[in-house]
Order: C-alpha cells, then structure tokens, then sequence
C-alpha cells in the first residue's frame, strides 16, 4: 500500500456479520421498547451508525456490549421524548380534536411480524409477547438482557446505565410479573 | 422449587423470542439490512429528519404555552420609586397597527416608518407644549 495515499477508515471485516447477526434481536428489543415499527427500525440504525463510527476499531469481543449500550440508550432517550410529548398531548388533548385518520396513525404499523408462523409457536409466544410489552420498561429491557441476551446483573446494569442492586430488582419484578402472567401456560 | 420454574420460564421465553427473530417479516428484514449498510457505509450520516418536537401540535403547544404564560404571569410588585412606564395616544396607535396588520408587510413599506416617526414626534411635542 502506498503510505502516502491516504485510506478511508474502513470497520473492522468482521463488523458486517456482527451487525447481521445481531440486528433482528436489537429490532425486538427495540419493538418491545417502543411498541412502533418505524421507530424501532430508526433505533437500531441509529446503534449501529454509532458502533461503526466510534468503536469499529475496538476489540470484536466489545462490540456487543457496546452496541447494547448504545441501543438502551437510544431506548430512553426515545422514551424520554415520548413522555414529554404526551404530556403536552394530554394537556393539548381537550384543544385538540382527534380525528379517526390521526387515531389509526397511532396504530403499530406492522403487527405484521406476529401472525401465522408464530402461531404455530402456540398461545405461549403470543402472550409472552404481550406480557413483555405490558412491563415498565427498565423492567422488560432488564428481561431481555438478562433472560435472553444471557448477561448476569453486573453486566446488564452497566448496560442499562443503573446500579446493580437497581437492575437486580427490575429483573425480579420482571420475572414475578411474567410468572403471574404465564402461570396458566406453564 | 420457584427458582426450577424460573429457568423454565426463561428457557421458553428465549427460544420464543428467538424464533421472533427468525421470523421477522421480510420488510423489516429488509429495513434492517439498509440500516446496516448505511452504517457500514463511510463516512454515512444517518438521514437528516425533522427533530420529533418540530411536529405542528408541538408548535401549537409551544404557542398556546407563551400565550399563557403572557397571560398568567404575575404582575411584578410595583417597586417604591419607579414609575411604570404609561403609552402616549400615538404610542398606542403604533402598537393597535401592529396588532392588526402583518408585520411583514409593513416593514417593506418605507411610508409606515414616516408615519411612525411622524406620530411619535407629534405626540412629543404635544408633551412638550
């Protein structure tokens, strides 16, 4: 190569399958998070500009907790933004008619990943998938970590951005909630 | 006994949560992938959108607040010494002009600032004499 030409930095090889192995998982989360297809989707490539732009050089082994990092993130700064603009529509709510258009604009756009095949799966997946939604979201994003990403309390606490002590508690009212909500399936 | 249960419970929760996965649907599968090589991309900036608070029911919002602000807030308390400031007839009539018309129009109208100075300094003087 010749060092006086200057070269792009380009991510690591292996980047590309790291982020194709990993997006259908951050997109559930995400979906989980905030109960919107689109919003889910801008989420995860938000991460993924992110990793690639400021840790692409970094260890491999690093990128997964890191991109983690970056999604929960990303999560509660949507949530945050959420918050205050419901609130300004709750108290707008009484100046503002709502029409049916605006209504069904509200509606997840694709309900589409559900149906036939998961049905297969039985009732389980279908309420699961509910119950997961229905949680607080520390509660549900710590589930997802530590139940199915498999990280322990330390791991995603520092990924959640909370105590330890904190994240253990949300992963057990998780837990207790979703043993309630399952208990006629189990 | 619980903790037994537990394990059971999350074993199924992941592999449902993994066959999720497998079956997303083909449009996010491909949503997904131009995600990815927009991020792989050099140099590639995420598409520029309107921020979420630049939505028109939050400019209302944001109007209705200043409105009520203006409306609600507390008269100061008046403070020993200082007079507050009375508006001339003219003054007023500046101000009434403003209210009703278009600002836009009026600054490309070189006869309104005659005019304004024009009653301003009519009313000086009537202050004067």
């Amino acid at each position: 190569m010749d060092p006086g030409v200057a070269t792009e930095r380009a991510p690591a090889p292996d980047m590309p399958a790291f982020l194709a192995e990993i997006e259908g998982r951050a997109f559930r989360m995400a979906r989980f998070a905030t109960g919107n297809r689109d919003d889910a989707l801008e989420l995860v490539q938000d991460a993924m500009m992110k990793l690639v732009q400021k840790y692409a050089e970094r260890d491999p082994a690093d990128w997964r907790p890191l991109f983690l990092t970056i999604l929960q993130s990303r999560i509660r700064d949507w949530h945050r933004r959420q918050s205050v603009r419901n609130r300004f529509r709750d108290w707008l709510s009484p100046f503002l008619g709502e029409d049916e258009e605006d209504a069904m604009a509200r509606v997840p756009a694709d309900p589409g990943w559900e149906p036939a095949k998961r049905l297969e799966d039985g009732q389980f997946s279908v309420r699961l998938d509910a119950a997961l939604a229905a949680l607080p979201l520390r509660q549900q994003q710590a589930f997802l970590l530590r139940a199915w990403e498999g990280l322990d309390a330390a791991e995603a606490a520092a990924i959640m951005g909370c105590g330890v002590a904190s994240g253990k508690t949300h992963y057990a009212r998780a837990l207790d909630k979703l043993r309630r909500e399952l208990e006629d399936l189990r | 006994m619980s903790e037994g249960r537990d394990e059971d419970l999350i074993r199924r929760a992941g592999a449902s949560l993994d066959r999720s996965v497998e079956a997303l649907d083909p449009a996010t599968r491909a949503a997904l992938a131009v995600a990815r090589r927009r991020a792989l991309g050099q140099g590639a900036k995420p598409a520029w959108r309107w921020p979420a608070f630049a939505s028109p029911a939050a400019g209302l919002a944001f109007a209705l607040l200043l409105a009520l602000g203006v409306l609600l807030w507390p008269a100061a308390a008046p403070v020993p010494g200082l007079t507050p400031p009375v508006l001339a007839e003219a003054e007023f009539e500046v101000l009434d002009l403003l209210a009703v018309t278009d600002p836009a129009e009026l600054v490309d109208e070189p006869d309104f600032y005659l005019w304004v100075e024009g009653e301003l300094a009519e009313e000086g003087g009537q202050h004067a004499g």
